[in-house]
């Protein structure tokens, strides 16, 4: 055992020197970043908000927000694909966990608790932030999710799951909320191929601005703040469908044994 | 000024390929299969970093800007001026679309360990091996 852990180690030891070596060859022991940018990110950078070229633009501040969700919205469409189907695949190894109420439970103490009733409302209301300005300033639909979910990780750990379960956070309603936010983004990604059927005019799917050969648009400004057009809604759909999704798996990761005994008797018989 | 910013390009990509090499040694040789997750997730990130800091660039003067325009341009001469000075945005979605993936991969890994332990009552990988033979 210990000879193989030698061979790994020596083995690992070569493979890191070899990147290094390989990244470093005439550059003169230091790396230099380049001078310039590729073709391809000006492009994106030129024409992410340009208004006096309106077949190419998407009107979003934020590049970043604007090439995952229109210039390559499919990618980000079957990624979100991804996490559903692996948020149903933790429901399946968990099936039969019953929710109980009313076991005994302490939390930490009044000196940890009294500040996280402070700071678990400000960490929602900087995730719902960062969803509703992730066109226009750094953010976006999944890292406001990720913050959001800070809120319910410290209500589990700080206090208890009986508190979560007290606030009305039933894994059922939030399999339902993540499932109904994920048509919305389907939904949102063909409504003006649909708008198009009705009144008869030319549209893509996933289409956002104006673009070649169609004239259908989704709405960009709003009273004096630009919209971004679907970026806005798919940003709030996706925060949805993450901070639903990841509460669903906090609540079934830190389910109690008297919960979980269930889960086996419910294996054993559809064995 | 730009060879401080070279200096410390060259130490954070040398940290990252060590990390790799670091989380690769967690993953082949502990038992433990919450540490080979771990190792697993550091693994990931040292990569994700590696990738964006392919798209980082240097300015003759002065550092370079985020990809998010500060306030609407009001003159095509204005944008033209940010595609000068701002990072290559691309990298950063591919690796936002990568992170979510692998958060994805690892939260079902979790599931299959806690179901792992819950039937041998430990999270030893050995234990199973050596219940095979």
């Amino acid at each position: 055992m210990r000879k193989k852990d030698i061979i790994i180690a020596i083995s690992l030891a070569i493979m890191v020197m070899a990147i290094s070596s390989a990244l470093y060859v005439g550059r003169f022991i230091v790396i230099t970043p380049p001078y310039k940018t590729r073709d391809l990110a000006k492009s994106f950078l030129k024409y992410s908000y340009n208004p006096w070229n309106e077949e190419l633009t998407s009107y979003a501040l934020n590049v970043v927000s604007a090439i995952i969700w229109d210039y390559r919205g499919l990618d980000t469409i079957l990624e979100t694909a991804v996490l559903y189907s692996a948020i149903i695949g933790i429901t399946t190894l968990f099936r039969g966990v019953i929710e109980i109420r009313g076991l005994r439970h302490r939390g930490l103490s009044f000196l940890v608790k009294m500040p996280s009733r402070i700071i678990i409302p400000l960490i929602i209301a900087v995730g719902i932030s960062l969803a509703m300005y992730g066109h226009l300033t750094p953010g976006g639909g999944f890292q406001a999710g990720a913050v959001a979910t800070v809120a319910p990780a410290l209500i589990i750990t700080i206090f208890s799951i009986e508190t979560l379960y007290a606030l009305k956070f039933r894994t059922r309603k939030l399999f339902l909320i993540r499932t109904i936010a994920f048509a919305g983004i389907l939904v949102i990604s063909i409504s003006l191929f649909l708008y198009s059927l009705v009144f008869l005019t030319n549209a893509y799917i996933l289409q956002n601005m104006i673009r070649e050969n169609s004239n259908a648009l989704m709405p960009h400004w709003f009273v004096d703040v630009p919209l971004a057009g679907s970026i806005f809604f798919y940003n709030i759909l996706e925060f949805l469908t993450v901070f639903a999704g990841l509460t669903y798996v906090f609540i079934i990761y830190s389910m109690r044994e008297r919960e979980v005994e269930s889960m086996w008797r419910e294996v054993e018989t559809y064995e | 000024m730009n060879e401080i910013l070279q200096a410390i390009f060259t130490i954070v990509i040398a940290v990252f390929i060590a990390n790799m090499g670091i989380a690769l040694y967690g993953v082949f040789s502990r038992p433990s299969l919450i540490k080979k997750t771990m190792s697993l997730v550091l693994f990931t990130d040292s990569i994700n970093m590696i990738a964006i800091s392919i798209g980082f660039r240097m300015l003759e003067k002065g550092y370079p800007k985020p990809p998010i325009l500060p306030r609407i341009p009001e003159t095509p001469a204005e944008l033209e001026h940010f595609t000068q000075v701002s990072v290559d945005p691309l990298l950063q979605a591919l690796v936002l679309t990568a992170i979510v993936i692998g958060f994805a991969i690892n939260m079902f890994i979790i599931g299959l360990v806690k179901m792992y332990y819950r039937h041998y009552g430990t999270t030893d990988i050995r234990v199973s091996l050596e219940e095979r033979i």
